[in-house]
């Protein structure tokens, strides 16, 4: 079975973790987001616009991410004809401590669940 | 990324519908997500550099533009559950408000709920109460979402300003809306025993206790920490919007103006099921002008006229997936009865050939028993002449007479094969144009079926 037919379903917060992470290493724009989320999970995770955008726009209201908006044209328009708009988002220091907050989360339930893996024993790494 | 922050800029109006389909596709968007235009124009901006970002990606891919544009369209998933994902956050974040304001309230978050339970279960968007309330608390802090106390008795005015405090919210209550209902700040109502009840219990014994149903009903609104209280008609009033809903998956129409009978039984359904007491009081109305479906109501209302609209189309599907399969099936077995009949054709014919074959068989017979008389006849008539015996000669004549009539016989027998012969073949001619006539239903079935 390939990944992509296995793929799991990622919950709300961890959506909102892999998001915020990736805007972590610089501003982005959602089609880009849910290309480096795909590209990055060697397409395991795919999140579609559906979902990204309403998030986005969530993170946005509750101040997690800043937004600007940038103009862009083709090469083939006229000078003078307006461009389609990108909207840019960038994760502001409250988004940073809800990613802290989020990863440390991932990092308890993780070495909770290998506790139980590892057995009583605790003899796997 | 320009430096510039567009966030001051003003927002242009909606755009109007052009033959690009991603425009178009944008137009019906934000006609559905029924938010004011500025914040409608900017959730249509990201999403068309999103889907022409894509559909640019496709292009490099080696599509062509139209499969291109039809891929990124799909990817983005059903036009109405995208416009309610991006209106439930908003609804969602209106909430988020009123709960968080109740936890920092001195008098404890559940009598706020109860306000929020208020707020219609459909008017802004189709989200689970619950979950709503769960997701408002502080990570670790959880409720089950019930009251932790009786309402007292007293009167309206109280009780509702009570709720209000509680949330730390400033409370506006149109009681002109209520006075027809014969309610005013000074009516008097039971106590509410509202401890353990879920809010929405409340709000329903609320309205019980002051016997109110339907359109007359308690409900609210909030805007950060302001909640207005009304009735559900002057709700209805004031939030009702505009909205031009595709129905061309439902209706065939070839002119905007063209009212088919479909479309109007779909405008008779849809005011039957949907809030009857809406259209009949004014509140709402509708038009149909070939696949638009231009409807005047409330909010609330326009969301389940989606949801109305996409079990339609859901249904409407089944039926034409169902019916494609009835028609393949159908195609199968047509398919089978022509290969059917064919097999029979040529078995009819093979069996034709074979009776000529033997009635064939059989003139060859008589033919030859009918030349060997006649070979013999000559004999008796030359030996019957060259007698002079008069017994002998009677004799020979005697014979002759009985192989003349032995001639007879046997031509009389091969004009009767000559016509069962003839009537053979033109079975056989019969058979062979009705076999050529099959052999080319069955081919087109065969061609048809393979496209």
């Amino acid at each position: 079975m390939s990944a992509k037919e296995s793929a799991p379903q990622l919950t709300q917060d961890q959506t909102e973790m892999i998001v915020l992470s990736v805007l972590s290493e610089g501003p982005s724009y959602g089609y880009a987001i849910s290309k480096q989320i795909a590209a990055r999970s060697e397409e395991t995770f795919r999140v579609g616009a559906s979902q990204l955008y309403p998030l986005l726009t969530k993170l946005e209201k509750q101040g997690l991410v800043s937004t600007d908006w940038e103009e862009i044209k083709s090469a083939s328009a006229e000078p003078e004809a307006p461009g389609r708009k990108r909207k840019w988002y960038r994760l502001s220091p409250k988004g940073e401590r809800r990613l802290e907050s989020r990863i440390a989360a991932h990092q308890r339930f993780t070495a909770i669940m290998n506790s139980f893996i590892a057995g009583p024993s605790g003899a796997a790494s | 990324m320009t430096s510039a922050d567009t966030k001051a800029r003003d927002i242009a109006p909606v755009k109007p519908s052009s033959r690009d389909p991603i425009a178009q596709w944008l137009d019906v968007f934000t006609s559905l997500l029924a938010l004011p235009a500025g914040e409608s124009e900017r959730i249509r901006d990201e999403l068309e550099d999103h889907l022409r970002t894509r559909v640019d990606d496709l292009l490099i891919l080696g599509m062509s533009e139209p499969e291109a544009v039809q891929k990124a369209v799909t990817e983005l998933g059903e036009t109405a559950q995208l416009a309610r994902n991006f209106k439930a956050v908003r609804t969602h974040s209106r909430r988020r408000i009123a709960m968080h304001t109740a936890l920092f309230a001195a008098a404890g978050l559940a009598l706020t709920v109860s306000v929020a339970g208020f707020l219609p279960q459909t008017s802004r968007a189709p989200i689970d109460q619950s979950a709503v309330i769960v997701d408002a608390q502080p990570e670790g802090e959880h409720h089950n979402g019930m009251l932790d106390r009786d309402l007292p008795e007293g009167t309206l005015g109280d009780m509702l300003q009570m709720l209000a405090d509680a949330g730390n919210a400033r409370l506006f209550v149109h009681w002109g809306s209520l006075e027809p209902m014969g309610l005013g700040p000074e009516t008097e109502i039971r106590a509410i025993p509202a401890k353990g009840l879920e809010h929405g219990k409340v709000r329903q014994l609320i309205n019980s206790a002051l016997g109110l149903e339907g359109a007359d009903e308690l409900t609210a609104r909030m805007d950060g920490n302001l909640v207005e209280i009304g009735s559900q008609t002057y709700f209805d009033r004031v939030e009702t919007i505009t909205i031009d809903h595709d129905i061309s998956k439902l209706v065939r129409a070839d002119h905007v103006l063209e009212f088919t009978e479909e479309a109007s039984n779909l405008r008779n359904g849809l005011c039957m099921v949907i809030e009857p007491d809406v259209w009949d009081n004014g509140l709402g109305s509708v038009a149909v002008n070939g696949p638009i479906l231009s409807i005047r109501a409330p909010q609330r209302v326009q969301v389940m006229v989606i949801d109305y609209i996409a079990r339609l189309e859901a249904a409407q599907k089944r039926m034409q997936d169902g019916a494609a399969m009835q028609e393949l099936k159908d195609r199968e077995e047509a398919k089978a009865s022509q290969e059917a009949a064919l097999k029979q054709s040529i078995e009819s014919r093979n069996r034709l050939i074979s009776e000529l074959e033997v009635l064939q068989a059989q003139l060859d017979e008589f033919n030859v028993e009918y030349w060997r008389n006649d070979y013999r006849l000559k004999e008796l008539e030359a030996a019957y002449q060259n007698e002079s015996n008069e017994a002998l000669k009677s004799e020979r004549l005697e014979e002759l007479v009985q192989a003349g009539a032995r001639s007879d016989s046997l031509n009389a027998k091969r004009n009767l094969l000559d016509q069962q012969i003839g009537s053979k073949r033109s079975a056989i001619a019969a058979s062979e144009n009705n076999l050529s006539y099959l052999q080319a239903v069955v081919s087109e079935g065969g061609r048809s079926s393979g496209r």
